[in-house]
């Protein structure tokens, strides 16, 4: 027969799996090398070393990450406990019913009142995302660019643009850099005037611009001089330091204040993965307090996630068209 | 004997001081409160734009089915159109919606402003006729809210001189400077277009008060910009009289425009159609246009914002919502939408100023300069007639886009297409409002003042009227008591003015009646005369008084002396000096 100690020892080693499963976290964060790199160091690292839970990334391209309702299907089936979405992707599944309701008032950007409704989202909670333009400093040292118009004027601003296909605002670039303030960027975007403005901006540059897979493309092809000007992912860095990589072989300077596109992503719970709740609610507790969700946007466009969640059917389609022309 | 000249009467340096940081603080406070009303105004509109679903946004949020939006696109402006011709015609002491003509009228005219619930009920009836997608302005209604808050310092007793003109002056200072972030702007448009002089008193606290509303709007809410663009260089030298004609032809526009606006309104006067129908016909009318021509309604902002960008819009397009908005304009403000008229005149003008361009660049291409710069010229030279502020529109350009080159072409067109205009229609639209309501400012404010003035409030008090029954004896004794040498004489029953007499031809100690002894006097004034159109016809008068008959059943009012009208004229000068003149 067994002794007491074993049979001690044996509960002990039966649970331990239990244990194991419950101390680690799987992610499923959408974004290239870079991003999960910078996301690893600056927010997982820390959190494993703060709390003893580890994190398994499973990363997922910009170009995969396209279908949220895909995406979604998937976390479950791999057992994802956080699945990073794109803020308008997360509205999107949320108002279909697809995911738990977490209901967040939002307030409108520039406004006295808030909104009459309140839009109800489904993340535990937001990171702020800064894009900006740089452009090579020896490129141009007598005509310095300044303004986001300078991105669309070749004539003045010569040299192949790097930008990657998935980059959020690019649309919304289009039109401040004719001169439309922030503002009123998606009114004008409500039109099929202004979504075919944007688009024709872009068809003025076509010929310059390189579509890269991710950002981090577009950096290194910075990097070696290969662009003279492009956007690039600065992180939750947003302000401060002027340059974007330190690797970066050629100095590179930010177009100016306005010429960033700050937007969200979402970490949605799936409820399908096996971490435990208290592991997740650490998770979350801990990724509330942390730099990666409480960073302020810094100036420039903000991108309405809740536009491109609810536009209109026509636009929708124009927009599709457009991006699949880019691939 | 002293040679000492006479002292200047002087204030106590304390009493001075005193006096001006009174009034700069009064400046400070109304263009605080009068930038915040104004931002908010402005929030709300785009608010209920949001909420009525009016806005293009709005409705690609809303996801409502076509045939929902287009019950929603005319079921909003045809309530907004009835509930605000009930706001007009049943809330408002006025019967009529107030206006920047109004504030013109109470500073030049020194007649005090509309009574503050008229002022109250139509601010927000254009409020809710912007909201609800009139074609109208939000800039003639913030003028309005700041002249109304500006004017609330009748209330305190300050002993400041001329303070009712400063305190508008200055609400209407933030109120501009606050709407077109253009604080110089602001404090040139409330002495160029509403109080007409520059004096101390009131430039110090109406920069105080530009500065302030500039500050709430640029600093404190980070208010957009009217026109954010790079216009860059005037590419040649000849092309400035490309700007001179652009302003020729945009004074034909403006004309057309305001012409249009005021033979509407008279149309809709002569239909006699009662106040809530007629809002009703204007509310869905508006709808109907809206289903089928968004750009031309609400505002105009996001279109003016399109027609700034070369390439958004065909010359066809240009034209057809340039005209499709001054008709939308002229209908909704006649038929009785409340609001402005400053915002679509920017928006008449942004699209002439792009198809000014885009006809030119057939002709001329690659030897324009850019695309914006025409437009913005178009712009103002179109609107600066409107509002009859040249030099403020100029510096709006300026301003905004700090490019002198810009300011210099915007100021040859704008100059140009005021020269034109004021030939041909008048300094301004609201000008010629007024003109319409018998003030005419064409000639200068000490004239619209002459004329504002009725000489029945200068008649003499102990004039020596008399009924015809009277004794010569008691007449004479009377003329040499108070030493007048003509006398006027009523009928006893009816009190018509029936003559006058000389003190000369009455006999001393006579009991004779009078009567046989009067004369027809040559010059008569009624109750509406006024001391300009009396002054007009003194030149020829010899005698001691005119008679004052009441047009009416031909009563004497009394009589008003030469000397009476001409000290009433110079005390209107000494006044206008003082006010022109007046330090803090």
């Amino acid at each position: 027969m067994y002794g007491k100690k074993s049979l001690v020892f044996g509960l002990i080693l039966s649970g331990l799996p239990v244990v194991a499963a419950a101390e680690q976290l799987v992610l499923g964060i959408i974004g290239d090398t870079t991003r999960i790199a910078y996301l690893d160091k600056t927010f997982l690292q820390p959190f494993t070393k703060s709390t003893g839970i580890s994190v398994k990334i499973a990363s997922i391209s910009e170009n995969d990450g396209g279908d949220e309702v895909e995406l979604f299907k998937r976390a479950s089936r791999e057992k994802w406990d956080f699945l990073t979405l794109d803020e308008a992707q997360a509205l999107r599944l949320c108002a279909a019913g697809d995911l738990a309701p977490t209901g967040t008032m939002r307030q409108r950007q520039n406004s006295l009142l808030p909104e009459i409704s309140k839009a109800v989202t489904c993340h535990s909670f937001k990171e702020p995302r800064t894009e900006t333009i740089v452009y090579n400093l020896n490129a141009y040292q007598r005509d310095i660019p300044d303004h986001i118009s300078a991105f669309f004027d070749l004539e003045r601003f010569p040299g192949k643009r790097a930008v990657a296909l998935q980059a959020p605002g690019l649309l919304e670039m289009a039109l401040m850099a004719q001169g439309v303030p922030a503002s009123q960027v998606y009114h004008l975007l409500s039109t099929t005037r202004g979504v075919e403005l944007a688009i024709g901006v872009f068809a003025q540059v076509k010929s310059q611009i390189i579509w890269t897979d991710d950002h981090a493309e577009a950096e290194s092809l910075l990097a070696d001089g290969s662009a003279t000007m492009g956007l690039i992912e600065t992180g939750a860095k947003t302000d401060g330091d002027a340059n974007a990589s330190p690797e970066s072989v050629q100095p590179l300077n930010r177009l100016g204040a306005t010429s960033s596109i700050a937007h969200h992503t979402s970490w949605i719970p799936t409820a399908a993965g096996e971490g435990s709740v208290t592991a997740i609610g650490q998770f979350i507790e801990y990724a509330e307090q942390a730099n990666i969700s409480t960073v302020q946007l810094g100036v420039g466009i903000h991108r309405d996630a809740r536009w491109f969640a609810t536009v209109s059917p026509n636009i929708k389609t124009r927009l599709d068209g457009w991006s699949a022309t880019l691939q | 004997m002293s040679t000492d000249t006479p002292a200047v009467p002087t204030r106590p340096a304390a009493a001075m001081a005193k006096r001006a940081i009174t009034v700069l603080l009064v400046g400070l406070i109304i263009g605080t409160v009068t930038a915040f009303i104004a931002i908010a105004f402005v929030e709300t509109v785009l608010w209920l734009n949001d909420v009525l679903l009016i806005s293009a946004y709005a409705k690609v949020q809303s996801g409502f089915a076509f045939w929902q939006i287009a019950l929603i696109t005319i079921s909003v402006p045809a309530l907004g159109g009835l509930i605000v011709a009930w706001m007009i015609s049943r809330a408002a002491p006025t019967k009529r919606p107030t206006g920047p003509p109004d504030v013109i009228q109470a500073v030049q005219l020194q007649s005090g402003m509309p009574d503050n619930k008229s002022g109250v009920v139509t601010s927000l009836a254009a409020l809710i006729s912007l909201g609800a997608g009139a074609s109208v302005g939000q800039y003639g209604p913030m003028v309005y809210i700041g002249a109304l808050i500006g004017n609330q310092t009748k209330r305190l007793n300050l002993a400041i001189p001329n303070l009712s003109t400063v305190s508008i002056a200055c609400g209407v200072a933030a109120a501009i400077a606050a709407a077109f972030n253009a604080p110089i702007a602001g404090l040139i448009f409330a002495h160029e277009a509403i109080v007409r002089h520059y004096s101390m008193q009131s430039f110090a606290p109406a920069t105080v008060a530009a500065t302030s509303g500039y500050v709430v709007a640029n600093v404190i809410f980070d208010r957009p910009p009217l026109f954010l663009i790079q216009p860059g260089e005037i590419l040649q030298g000849s092309e400035f009289l490309l700007f001179a004609l652009l302003g020729l032809c945009a004074a034909a526009i403006s004309i057309l425009y305001m012409r249009t606006i005021l033979r509407t309104a008279k149309f809709a006067r002569e239909l006699n159609i009662s106040p809530l129908p007629r809002g009703l016909i204007a509310g869905v009318g508006l709808g109907l246009v809206t289903l089928w021509l968004p750009e031309i309604t609400g505002v105009g902002q996001f279109t003016m914002r399109f027609a700034t960008i070369d390439g958004a819009f065909s010359a066809f397009e240009l034209g057809g919502l340039m005209l499709g908005k001054i008709a939308l304009t002229a209908f909704c403000l006649g038929f009785g939408f409340v609001g402005g008229v400053f915002s679509p005149a920017l928006v008449v003008g942004a699209l002439f100023g792009g198809l000014f361009w885009t006809l030119l660049s057939i002709t001329m291409p690659d030897t324009l300069s850019s695309y914006s710069i025409y437009v913005i010229c178009g712009m103002m030279a179109v609107t600066s007639p409107v509002i009859g502020a040249p030099l403020t529109t100029i510096l709006i350009v300026f301003e905004l886009t700090r490019s002198y080159d810009l300011a210099i072409a915007s100021m040859i067109a704008v100059v140009f297409s005021n020269l034109v205009t004021y030939r041909f229609f008048g300094r301004s639209l609201f000008d010629h409002q007024l003109l319409m309501k018998g003030v005419d400012l064409s000639q200068g404010r000490d004239q619209a003042r002459l004329s504002d003035m009725r000489v029945c409030d200068y008649a003499a008090e102990d004039a020596p009227i008399f009924s015809e029954t009277t004794s010569q004896q008691e007449v004479l004794q009377y003329l040499r008591k108070t030493g007048w040498n003509e006398a006027y004489a009523v009928d006893s029953e009816t009190q018509k003015f029936i003559g006058f007499l000389r003190a000369v031809d009455l006999e001393a100690g006579s009991e004779t009646p009078i009567a046989g002894k009067l004369q027809i006097s040559d010059l008569s004034f009624d109750e509406t005369t006024s001391v300009r159109q009396a002054m007009e016809k003194l030149s020829s008068f010899v005698g001691d008084a005119i008679p004052i008959i009441k047009s009416s059943d031909g009563s004497l009012v009394g009589v008003v002396t030469e000397g009476a009208i001409i000290q009433s004229y110079l005390n209107l000068a000494a006044d206008l000096r003082r006010e022109e003149n007046a330090g803090l």
